[in-house]
C-alpha cells in the first residue's frame, strides 16, 4: 500500500510544480513585462486608460479563479482514487 | 455628522452583532474559546475566511490606495488575491491534516520541543499584533472623520473598547461575525459601487475621463509606478503579498475547522471568489473616489487616502451612506481584531500558558483566563503603536505584516512540510532570523527613519520601502544553512520524515505503525 | 427630518389600527394557520399584498424637498415626484412569516402596483419590494425555529430593508442626496418599529389560538371525568340522556343526539320536535361513520338528510363510540351553520369520542374482572357446596350395602365434579369437551340420588367439536333446572341438555318440564343476579353475564318458558372464532 500511495504523490507532486510554475510565470509576469516592456505595457487599447497593463493584471483575478477550480477538481479526483485504492487494497 | 447620524451608525452596528449573535446561537458552536469546533461547511468556512481576511486594510486602504495612486494601488489587490493559490498549494491541506489548534501544533507535530513551540507562538503573537495596528488607526481615522475629534483620542477611544469587547465577549462566535460581516461587507460595498457606476451613466470612459481631469496625475494615473517607483520595489511587493498570506496565522487557523480535505479546498475557493469579486469592486470604488471627491479633498481628509470610501459615501448618499459605509467598515474592523485577537491569545494561552508553562497541566477556565490576560495585553500595546501612525496607509502597514510573515512563518513552514533534511535548529535559525532581518529593515528603512515626519528623524539606512526582496530570502536561506550545518546523521531525517510526509500529504497518520 | 419621521409614524399608526382590526376577525385567524400547500402561500401573499399596497395608499409623495400633500396615495404621481411607500412592512412581515415564496409574492403585488405610480423613484420602488420579500423569506428559515419570529429579532432585521431601497434609489435614479437625507433615518426607524410590533400582535393571535387549544383540550378531559358516571349506568336510555344533556351543557352545542345503532336513544336542544329519540337512525352518513368507526362531519344540509322543513341545522359532527372494539352508541353534535365547525370543535370532538369510548372499554374490563371474581367466589363455594357434597355422601353411605360397584361410580363421579370444580378457577374458557364431562359427573350424582324422581338427558354430537366455552355454563343451567324447575316435582321430571351444530354455531340447550319460570322474573332472571337462594349455585346472571364477555352479545342466554310447561334456556356460541382461544 505504501507503494501505490508513493505513485500517487508522485502524481499529485508532478501536477502541482506544475500549477506552481503556471503561477509563477503568470504572476511575476506582470511585473516583469511593466519593468522591461513599459511601452507595451502602457499602450491603450479599446478606450483612453485601459491599457495592456491594466489587461494583464485583471487577468490575474480570473486566473485565480481558474486555476483554483482546476487544482480543486484535480485534487479530489486523485484522492478519490487514493481512497478507492485504499478499499481496494485493504485485507 | 450630527448626532441622528452617528446614532443610525452605532444602531447598524449593533445590529449586525446582535444578528451574528442570533445566527452563532441558532448553530449552537458555541465553543467559546478555539475555534467553532469542524462544524463550518466549505463555503461558510470560506465565507469566513473572507471575513478574517478582508480587513480595513483591504477596504479602506485599497480603495484609498487606487485612488491616489491609480495603477499601483491595483497591484495590492493582485497580490492580495493571487497569494491564496500558494495557500491552497501548499500549506493548507498539510496544516489541516497536522494541525490542532494553533500553528505552533503544525510545527511541533514533526519537531515537538518546547523551543520551537515558543518561538513560533511567538512569532504569532507578533504578527498578529502587527495586523492589528492598522485596524486600529483606520477605525482612528474614521472615528476622526465621524465626529470631529482629534486623532489621538479617538485611537484611544476604539482601542479601548475593542480591547473590553474582546476581552469580555468577543471570543464567542467569531466564524459568526465574519460570515455575517462579509455578507453585509460585500452587499454594502456592491450597491455602493452600482451607485458611483450609475452617477456615470454607466459608462467606464465617462469615469475614466473624470478621473484624468481630478487627479493631479492626468493620465500617469493608469500608469504604474506612481507609488513603486523603482521595479525592484515593485518585486519585492509582489513577492512579499504572494507568500504572506501564506504565513499568517489567523487565516491558517481556519483551515482546522473544517472536516475534510474537500472541504478545505471549497472553502479556499469560495474564499477566493469572494475576495476577488470584493477587490474587483473596490476598483470601482477607488475610480470613484477620486473621481468623485477630487484629489485635494481627499488628502486633506488623510494624507494617504485611507478615508477614500467614506468621503464618497457621503458624497454620493450624504451623512445617510456615510454612516452606513461607516458602519460596515466598523464591523468590519472589529471583526478581523475578534479574529487576530483569538489567534493570539492561541498562541499565548494554548501554547505558551498551557504547554511550556504549566505542561499540559491547566484546565480551560485557567486558559481563559490567561487568553484573556493575553487579549487586554495586546489591546493595549497595539493602541500605544497605532498612535503613531496617523500618516500611514493601513494596507501599506498591513503589506509590512505580510513581509514579517513571508520571512518568518512561510519559509518554516514550508521546509518542516516539505523538506527532508529541515531540522529543529534550522525552525529556530529561520523563524528568528526573519522575523529580526525584517523588523529591522522596516525599522530602518524609510518609514520610520524618515528626515521629514517619521519617528526617527534621520536619513534611512535600508533603502527600500518594501524589503521583501531582501528579508524573504533571508529568512528561507538562513533556515536553510542551519539546518545544513546542524545536521544529525541523515538516516534519523529520513525516518522522521517519511510518516509526517504522508500525514501532512494525505492525513494517513502511520506513526503508530512505524514508529 | 424630524416632521418627516412623525409623519411617517402617523401613517403606520393607521395601517397598524387596521390590521389589529383584522386580527380580531376570526377569518383572519385562519389564515394564520400554517398550511403549507401553493395555494394558501398564494392566499397569503396576496393578503399581505393587499397590505402593502394599503402601505403605499398611506405613504407620503415628496416633491422636490418638501411634502406634496397630505391627502392618501391614490393615483399617478408627476414625473419629478416622489413617493415614498410604507409598503416594505407588510413585505417583510409576509417573508418573515410565510416563507420566501410568500414574501416574494407579496413583494410583487406591492411592486407592481409602485410602478404604476410612478414617479423619480418608480423602478427602485418596484424593485426593492420583492426583492425584500425574497430576503426577509430566507433570513427567518436561516434563523428561526420558532413559528413566528420574535419581535425583538424582527426589530433588527427590519432595520435593513430602508437601507436597501435608499441604495436602490442611488443607483437607479440619481436622486440628490438631500432626500436621502430627508426620507433615509425616518424610514429605517418608523418601518422597524411598524414590523417589529405587527410582528407582536401576530404573536398574540397565534398565542391565543394556542391557548383556545389548551382550554379545549381541559374541557375535554373534564367532561370525561364528568362522564364517567352516566357511562356506568346500565339502562341505555338513561344513559344516554344524561350523556347528551351533560355534552350539550358543557360545550354550548345547539343540540346533541345520542343513538346505538339502530335507533336514537335521546336528544337534547333545538329541533327537539322532529328529532326525538326512538326514531331510527336513517343518516347514512351515521351508518358510514358507525362501518368505519371514524368521525365524520357533514357540512351541507342535504348531509344532515332531516326531511323537516324548519329544521335549522346546516352542520353536525358525528362521533362513533366504541367499546372493544364494537361501535356501541353515535354521538352526535349539531350546529347551526357550518362554519360554527373550527378546528377546535373538530378536535374536540375527536379527543371526546377516543376518550369515551376508552372510559366504556376501561369500565367493561373492570366489570369483567368482577363477573370473574365473583364466578371464582361462587366456584369456590360451589366446590365445597355442603348440602351437595352431604346428599351425595350420604347416597354413596347408602349404596355400599346395597350396589358397591354403584357406590364405587359415584365415588368416582364426586372426584370428577370436584376436580372440574378445581380446575375452573384457573381457565376462563377450557374444551366443550371438558364441559361435558363436568356435566355428566354432575348428572350422574344427580341421577343417582334421584334415581325414580328424575331423568337426564344428554345429547350431543358424535365428535365433540373443537370449540372452547366459558367453564360451567351448562353444568349451572341444569342444576337451576333442578332446583327451581323441578322443585315441586315428584316424579317425572324430565332434563334434557342438548347440544347441536347448526350454521356454524353451537347451540346449547337446556330444557325441562317443570313449572316454568314466573313471567315477572323471565325478563330480569338474567339481567340481575338473584341472591335469595341459600343454596348458591352460578346464577343465570353469573353465566349470562360471562358468556357475554367473553363471547360478545351473541351468545347470550335466551330464556323462555315452554308451550307445554316447563322452561328452555339455550345459548349459542359461534365456532371456529380466533377469539377463542382457551388453554390449559
Amino acid at each position: 500500500m505504501e507503494e501505490q500511495i508513493r505513485i500517487l504523490m508522485e502524481r499529485k507532486k508532478k501536477f502541482l510544480i506544475n500549477s506552481l510554475i503556471f503561477l509563477f510565470v503568470f504572476y511575476f509576469g506582470l511585473p516583469f513585462s511593466l519593468t522591461f516592456f513599459p511601452e507595451w505595457m502602457n499602450r491603450s487599447t479599446y478606450f483612453n486608460g485601459l491599457t495592456w497593463g491594466w489587461i494583464f493584471a485583471f487577468a490575474q483575478i480570473p486566473m485565480t479563479w481558474i486555476l483554483g477550480s482546476v487544482y480543486a477538481h484535480k485534487a479530489n479526483d486523485l484522492d478519490r482514487l487514493q481512497e478507492e485504492m485504499k478499499q481496494g487494497g485493504r485485507m | 455628522m450630527n448626532l441622528t447620524y452617528f446614532t443610525f451608525f452605532i444602531c447598524i452596528i449593533v445590529c449586525t452583532l446582535i444578528i451574528t449573535y442570533w445566527a452563532a446561537k441558532r448553530s449552537k458552536t458555541t465553543n467559546r474559546f478555539y475555534t467553532a469546533a469542524g462544524s463550518l461547511t466549505g463555503f461558510q468556512n470560506g465565507l469566513a475566511i473572507s471575513g478574517d481576511y478582508i480587513s480595513a486594510a483591504s477596504f479602506l486602504g485599497v480603495v484609498g490606495t487606487i485612488a491616489i495612486n491609480g495603477y499601483d494601488g491595483f497591484l495590492y489587490s493582485v497580490g492580495f488575491l493571487v497569494s491564496y493559490l500558494v495557500v491552497m498549494f501548499l500549506i493548507a491541506e498539510p496544516v489541516h491534516h497536522l494541525g490542532k489548534y494553533s500553528l505552533a501544533d503544525v510545527v511541533c507535530y514533526r519537531f515537538n520541543r518546547n523551543s520551537i513551540r515558543s518561538v513560533m507562538a511567538f512569532g504569532t503573537l507578533l504578527i498578529s499584533f502587527l495586523y492589528m495596528i492598522p485596524q486600529l488607526v483606520a477605525s482612528g481615522l474614521l472615528l476622526r472623520l465621524l465626529l470631529n475629534i482629534d486623532y489621538s483620542i479617538s485611537v484611544v477611544v476604539i482601542g479601548g473598547l475593542m480591547t473590553i469587547y474582546v476581552v469580555f465577549g468577543g471570543m464567542i462566535a467569531t466564524s459568526w461575525v465574519q460570515i455575517v460581516k462579509t455578507v453585509v461587507l460585500l452587499s454594502g460595498t456592491f450597491l455602493l459601487s452600482l451607485i458611483v457606476l450609475s452617477r456615470f451613466h454607466w459608462s467606464p470612459s465617462a469615469v475614466m475621463t473624470e478621473i484624468i481631469q481630478q487627479t493631479p496625475l492626468r493620465e500617469q494615473f493608469f500608469i504604474p509606478g506612481q507609488l513603486l517607483n523603482s521595479p525592484v520595489e515593485l518585486v519585492s511587493l509582489q513577492l512579499a503579498l504572494l507568500l504572506g498570506t501564506a504565513g499568517l496565522p489567523h487565516i491558517l487557523i481556519r483551515f482546522f475547522t473544517v472536516k475534510n480535505t474537500k472541504e478545505v479546498r471549497r472553502s479556499l475557493l469560495s474564499a477566493t471568489w469572494i475576495i476577488g469579486i470584493f477587490y474587483l469592486i473596490t476598483l470601482v470604488l477607488g475610480f470613484g473616489a477620486i473621481a468623485l471627491i477630487g484629489y485635494q479633498k481627499l488628502v486633506a481628509a488623510d494624507p494617504t487616502g485611507n478615508l477614500a470610501a467614506p468621503l464618497m459615501a457621503k458624497e454620493l448618499g450624504g451623512d445617510f451612506l456615510l454612516a452606513f459605509i461607516s458602519a460596515i467598515a466598523f464591523t468590519t474592523i472589529v471583526a478581523v481584531v475578534a479574529g487576530l485577537v483569538i489567534s493570539a491569545t492561541t498562541a499565548f494561552s494554548h501554547d505558551i500558558y498551557h504547554h511550556i508553562m504549566k505542561k499540559g497541566t491547566t484546565s480551560e477556565e485557567d486558559q481563559l483566563r490567561a487568553a484573556r490576560w493575553s487579549a487586554l495585553g495586546i489591546g493595549l500595546i497595539s493602541t500605544i503603536f497605532a498612535l503613531r501612525m496617523e500618516n500611514m496607509n493601513v494596507t501599506f502597514l498591513v503589506s509590512l505584516t505580510f513581509t514579517v510573515a513571508a520571512s518568518s512563518n512561510f519559509p518554516v513552514l514550508l521546509l518542516t512540510i516539505y523538506w527532508k533534511r529541515f531540522n529543529q535548529t534550522g525552525a529556530i535559525v529561520g523563524m528568528v532570523t526573519g522575523m529580526i532581518v525584517s523588523l529591522a529593515c522596516l525599522i530602518l528603512g524609510p518609514h520610520i527613519m524618515n528626515p521629514n515626519g517619521g519617528w526617527i528623524t534621520s536619513k534611512p539606512l535600508f533603502p527600500l520601502y518594501n524589503p521583501g526582496i531582501v528579508a524573504i530570502p533571508v529568512g528561507f536561506f538562513s533556515a536553510i544553512i542551519a539546518s545544513l550545518i546542524f545536521q544529525k546523521s541523515s538516516q534519523s531525517a529520513d525516518e522522521e520524515m517519511a510518516p509526517f510526509f504522508i500525514k501532512a500529504q494525505t492525513g494517513i497518520d502511520m506513526r503508530g505503525k512505524s514508529m | 427630518m424630524k416632521e418627516m419621521t412623525i409623519l411617517l409614524f402617523e401613517r403606520l399608526g393607521l395601517l397598524l389600527i387596521i390590521a389589529f382590526v383584522l386580527t380580531r376577525f376570526p377569518g383572519f385567524k385562519t389564515l394564520l394557520n400554517r398550511e403549507f400547500n401553493l395555494k394558501m402561500s398564494l392566499v397569503h401573499a396576496g393578503v399581505f399584498g393587499l397590505f402593502g399596497i394599503a402601505g403605499t395608499m398611506a405613504g407620503v409623495v415628496i416633491d422636490g424637498e418638501s411634502v406634496s400633500h397630505f391627502a392618501f396615495v391614490m393615483t399617478a404621481v408627476e414625473k419629478d415626484q416622489l413617493v415614498v411607500s410604507l409598503s416594505l412592512v407588510a413585505v417583510v412581515i409576509a417573508g418573515l412569516l410565510g416563507g420566501p415564496i410568500v414574501g416574494t409574492g407579496a413583494g410583487l403585488v406591492a411592486g407592481i402596483h409602485l410602478l404604476f405610480l410612478g414617479g423619480v423613484g418608480w423602478l427602485a420602488n418596484g424593485l426593492v419590494n420583492p426583492l425584500t420579500g425574497l430576503l426577509a423569506g430566507l433570513t427567518a428559515r436561516f434563523f428561526s425555529q420558532e413559528r413566528v419570529i420574535s419581535p425583538l429579532k424582527a426589530l433588527f432585521i427590519g432595520v435593513f430593508p430602508p437601507i436597501l431601497q435608499m441604495h436602490l434609489l442611488l443607483i437607479l435614479q440619481p436622486v440628490g442626496s438631500d432626500i436621502i437625507d430627508k426620507i433615509g433615518l425616518p424610514l429605517v426607524l418608523s418601518n422597524s418599529l411598524a414590523i417589529a410590533i405587527f410582528t407582536a400582535m401576530i404573536a398574540i393571535v397565534l398565542k391565543e389560538q394556542e391557548n383556545e387549544a389548551a382550554q379545549a383540550t381541559r374541557q375535554a378531559l373534564t367532561i370525561a371525568e364528568e362522564a364517567l358516571p352516566f357511562l356506568k349506568k346500565h339502562h341505555s336510555k338513561e344513559m344516554a340522556a344524561g350523556l347528551s344533556n351533560l355534552l350539550r351543557e358543557r360545550l354550548k352545542l345547539a343540540a346533541v343526539s345520542v343513538a346505538n345503532k339502530q335507533e336514537v336513544l335521546a336528544y337534547t336542544g333545538i329541533g327537539d320536535d322532529h328529532h326525538q329519540p326512538g326514531q331510527p337512525v336513517g343518516l347514512s352518513l351515521a351508518h358510514e361513520a358507525m362501518e368505519t368507526k371514524e368521525m365524520k362531519v357533514a357540512t351541507t344540509r342535504s348531509q344532515i338528510e332531516c326531511s323537516h322543513k324548519s329544521c335549522p341545522f346546516e352542520a353536525a359532527i358525528m362521533i362513533p363510540i366504541t367499546e372493544a372494539n364494537d361501535v356501541i352508541w353515535l354521538i352526535t353534535f349539531y350546529f347551526r351553520k357550518a362554519h360554527h365547525i373550527r378546528p377546535v370543535e373538530l378536535v374536540l370532538a375527536q379527543g371526546l369520542g377516543q376518550l369515551l369510548s376508552n372510559q366504556l372499554n376501561v369500565l367493561a374490563a373492570q366489570s369483567l374482572k368482577l363477573h370473574i371474581r365473583d364466578a371464582e367466589l361462587r366456584n369456590l363455594q360451589a366446590q365445597i357446596n355442603p348440602h351437595f357434597l352431604f346428599n351425595t355422601l350420604h347416597l354413596i353411605a347408602t349404596l355400599f350395602r346395597e350396589d358397591p360397584k354403584k357406590a364405587r361410580h359415584i365415588t368416582v363421579q364426586l372426584a370428577q365434579y370436584m376436580r372440574f370444580n378445581l380446575k375452573l378457577v384457573s381457565n376462563p374458557l377450557v374444551p366443550l369437551e371438558k364441559e361435558c364431562d363436568h356435566v355428566n359427573a354432575y348428572m350422574e350424582i344427580i341421577q343417582a340420588r334421584f334415581t325414580n324422581q328424575l331423568k337426564i338427558v344428554f345429547r350431543c354430537p358424535e365428535t365433540i367439536p373443537n370449540v372452547f366455552i366459558p367453564p360451567s355454563t351448562i353444568q349451572p343451567l341444569v342444576e337451576n333446572c333442578i332446583q327451581h324447575g323441578l322443585r315441586n316435582i315428584a316424579s317425572d321430571g324430565k332434563v334434557e341438555v342438548m347440544i347441536q351444530q347448526e350454521d356454524g354455531r353451537l347451540r346449547v340447550i337446556v330444557r325441562d318440564n317443570g313449572c316454568g319460570f314466573p313471567p315477572e322474573l323471565l325478563n330480569e332472571v338474567t339481567n340481575k343476579p338473584l341472591n335469595e337462594h341459600q343454596n348458591s349455585g352460578m346464577g343465570l346472571f353469573n353465566v349470562n353475564q360471562r358468556l357475554i364477555s367473553l363471547l360478545g352479545e351473541e351468545a347470550k342466554l335466551h330464556v323462555g318458558n315452554l308451550a307445554s310447561g316447563g322452561s328452555e334456556v339455550s345459548f349459542q356460541i359461534p365456532m371456529e372464532d380466533p377469539n377463542l382461544k382457551g388453554g390449559f
